[in-house]
């Protein structure tokens, strides 16, 4: 492996020794204690925690799953040692944009057609469903609990109920549904995100504590992914569809946001989901900060 | 019923593999549900809500896969247990036999997964799409450009390179094209037939494709070029290649060329070409005067689907003529609806294209000056193109309206914003609006805009026209009946409503 091969390395790295816990198509997860990363291929983009791989190298690495070890100055992946100062740094702290509700509302009929069945899409537009009672069990829970949440925040956080009701609810949605990030998990990762976008830092600090808390009624890969959403990180695809809000650059945006959805099986509709229901609420002129 | 339950620890499925599961063991037989979830406590407390539950489940992990099934007998539940175990197997054996290949990673990739393809559409940021263009061109694609800010240079080169090859470079900056009956960018779903187009600016092809398809007859090619290609600097040069396309194109009777005016010697290198074609041909330089051809998108689409049945040119001047005289009467009553003070236009366009036709029209038929932020000679610029000045064409599409929010095509907020100040303008006679449905567009454009319609309709007269067709998501025909519903006068195009607002507007100067 030579470090043209490593096409970026996120900046929520930390240097630790870091073993295979998980191998799919396009991306290897890796654990060192509580620390996670993922090695991925090109096509999925930079993220905080993630050291992309270019297309050619990508299958030879796959079959190996070798060990990363991750210091200061160096990345090694098997037996090559790559100089961490040759391979591209992401920096992954998405920007604060400009309020405007019609990106919401753009974003919200993108989900509403092209959002996978399968995801938190019905959130947004709920349809009539012929399912099995764990279906609709899912879909009531999460409505009612999401219900919660969103109430709770138009109604700012000022008295110690509100707050309790909050950090219930968060707990609630945390871990619910089915996957490897749960359907819950993305949906606050998203609602954090858009936190960092557009409320004043005193409510994200509030919502990072509630979401924190949150955290620990779900699974280890999960929390991770919550920590690094309430820390204002995100992959390189919903940055860019940040940035593409700013720039005004609307055919930017739609092709980022498709990015997004791209991710997982529901994780990146889930994570666009719980980002537009809170854009829309912080953007609403009634959300008390 | 019985429940059976089964833990799985350390087994991580995507959500999909796992609802698929849980699907195949509900359908099976005597099993009446099941759920295939991670251990975590809220998937415990939706499995309790529903039933599903057991003392085993309550005690697992976060980390472990929980499989339950409620049915009729245990026979039917141990079945679907081992269902969903084997389902499990296969589907982790195919996720680690699938390559990365199956997903698009570069041009190559694409292309080993689609060795047939021939045209490419580009839509990256505008620095790298001139040399993502140019590996297209190399490979042998037609490329259609949705990105903008390509240099001009660029955009030369590419065009040189193509027009050596014999391919098509459609834009930079190409929002709209229709090729084999797929809408690409901005594209209404439009009847297939005999008539090609070809356009340098995106609302003016929609306008165009759907009048036509809404005429009854249809659209073999629609080819967009970006609205620089009309300048000298590029020449002309993919409006000729795509004017040579459809000369050969079989399914092609009659072409329709429409554009801004072009600089002159593009205007007269492309009338030499068109004068050599064999299939008759329409051409309309929108606002600039071209004798006996058409006047607008209106006109020059109608005249299309006349000599594409073989008919004549003169039977749609004469229909549109008495379509006129319709028109002044439904002003006159219209006009009587206005109070002394109100005497003015306020055109707010979503589209480009419409808001150069209003101008167009208006200026051939109204004495008082008229102004526009974008505005075309005899109409003067808007000095502020928020506040409106006598009659007032206003683009919402420009660059000093778009940095930082969607296209109004997409995101209604600031027109919508605009119409009720207009509305409570004492000035105000009328509200001139475009409504562009198809792909790309808004997908419910009523719901955004009856409620302020509704509103500004109360003081004014609100007139609209709607591109699209009844094919396309949107509808056309439901979009028309809620805008009605709501107090506007909807006309079949663009230029209809601009007569019938200057219509008012002359009855109102009287």
């Amino acid at each position: 492996m030579r470090s043209a091969e490593i096409l970026s390395i996120g900046d929520a790295i930390t240097v630790g020794f870091y073993t295979p816990v998980g191998c799919y198509r396009r991306a290897m997860n890796y654990s060192c204690g509580s620390q996670f990363l993922a090695l991925v291929h090109e096509s999925l983009g930079a993220g905080p925690d993630r050291i992309v791989i270019a297309d050619d190298a990508w299958e030879c690495v796959r079959a190996k799953k070798p060990p990363i070890s991750v210091t200061r100055q160096h990345v090694q992946i098997a037996e090559r040692r790559c100089l961490r100062g040759l391979i591209p740094l992401y920096r992954s702290r998405i920007p604060r944009a400009r309020r405007c509700h019609g990106w919401i509302s753009a974003l919200e009929n993108l989900l509403r057609r092209e959002a996978p069945a399968e995801s938190l899409v019905f959130l947004l537009a709920p349809r009539r469903h012929d399912d099995g009672t764990f279906e609709r069990a899912f879909r009531e829970y999460m409505s009612k609990e999401v219900d919660t949440l969103m109430r709770c925040l138009i109604a700012g956080l000022r008295s110690e109920s509100v707050r309790k009701r909050a950090v219930f609810a968060a707990q609630r949605i945390a871990g619910a549904g089915r996957g490897l990030t749960p359907s819950g998990d993305d949906f606050l990762a998203g609602m954090l995100l858009a936190f960092r976008v557009w409320a004043a830092p005193a409510l994200v600090a509030a919502w990072r504590r509630i979401v924190g808390d949150a955290c620990r009624s779900t699974q280890r890969l999960s929390a991770h992914f919550l920590k690094l959403a309430a820390a204002g990180r995100s992959p390189e695809a919903l940055r860019q569809m940040i940035i593409a809000m700013r720039s005004g650059n609307s055919v930017a945006m739609v092709r980022e946001a498709r990015r997004v959805l791209d991710w997982g099986a529901t994780s990146g509709a889930d994570l666009l989901v719980g980002f537009t229901l809170a854009g829309k609420a912080l953007l609403g002129s009634d959300v008390k900060e | 019923m019985i429940t059976r339950t089964k833990i799985i620890k350390g087994a991580y499925f995507d959500s999909v593999t796992l609802m698929r599961v849980g699907r195949e063991m509900t359908g099976m037989s005597g099993v009446a549900d099941a759920a295939v979830v991670m251990g975590t406590a809220a998937n415990k407390n939706i499995l309790k809500n529903s039933g599903l539950l057991t003392r085993d489940l309550a005690t697992a992990k976060d980390a472990d896969l929980l499989i339950a099934v409620k049915a009729r007998d245990a026979a039917s539940a141990e079945k679907a247990l081992a269902a969903a175990e084997s389902l499990l197997k296969q589907s982790s054996a195919v996720a680690s036999e699938t390559t990365a290949q199956e997903k698009v990673s570069s041009l190559d990739s694409a292309l080993n997964i689609l060795p047939h393809a021939n045209l490419a559409v580009i839509s990256v940021a505008g620095r790298y799409a001139g040399a993502l263009a140019m590996q297209c061109l190399q490979k042998g694609l037609h490329v259609m450009l949705f990105s903008d800010n390509v240099p001009l240079e660029q955009e030369i080169t590419l065009k040189k390179l193509a027009r050596s090859r014999g391919l098509l470079v459609m834009g930079p900056d190409c929002g709209t094209a229709i090729i084999n009956g797929a809408p690409l960018g901005f594209a209404n779903t439009v009847r297939r037939g005999p008539i090609g187009v070809v356009a340098s600016a995106g609302t003016g092809l929609q306008e165009v494709t759907c009048i036509i398809s809404n005429a009854g007859s249809g659209i073999s090619q629609a080819i967009g070029t970006g609205g620089r290609d009309v300048k000298k600097d590029v020449g002309g040069i993919m409006i000729i290649e795509a004017v040579n396309a459809l000369a050969a194109n079989a399914e092609t009777k009659v072409i329709l060329v429409v554009s801004k005016p072009p600089d002159p010697p593009v205007v007269k290198a492309l009338m030499r070409r068109l004068k050599q074609l064999q299939k008759p041909v329409v051409t309309l330089f929108l606002g600039q005067d071209t004798g006996e051809g058409p006047r607008t998108l209106e006109e020059a689409a109608l005249m299309a689907v006349e000599l594409a049945r073989g008919g004549n040119v003169e039977a749609v001047r004469h229909r549109l003529a008495e379509r006129d005289r319709d028109l002044r009467a439904r002003a006159r009553a219209l006009a009587t609806r206005c109070r002394r003070s109100q005497r003015f236009i306020r055109g707010l366009f979503c589209g480009g294209t419409f808001c150069a036709e209003a101008q167009v029209v208006l200026s051939a038929m109204l004495k008082a000056p008229i102004y526009s932020n974008v505005p075309a000679p005899p109409v003067k610029k808007l000095k502020n193109s928020l506040k409106s000045v006598a009659h007032t064409l206003v683009d919402f599409g420009e660059d000093e309206f778009t940095v930082g929010r969607p296209h109004p095509m997409i995101d209604f907020s600031l027109r919508n914003q605009r119409i009720l100040q207009e509305a409570a303008n004492p000035e105000t006679a009328v509200i001139l609006l475009d409504v562009v449905l198809g792909f790309g567009a808004h997908p419910q454009p009523a719901e955004e805009l009856t409620p302020v319609v509704r509103k500004a309709a109360r003081s004014v007269n609100v007139v609209c026209s709607v591109t699209g067709t009844d094919q396309d998501p949107q509808n056309r025909g439901a979009v028309e009946r809620a805008l009605i519903d709501a107090g506007a006068v909807v006309m079949p195009s663009n230029a209809a409503a601009c007569k019938l607002a200057t219509d008012v507007a002359k009855f109102l100067e009287k």
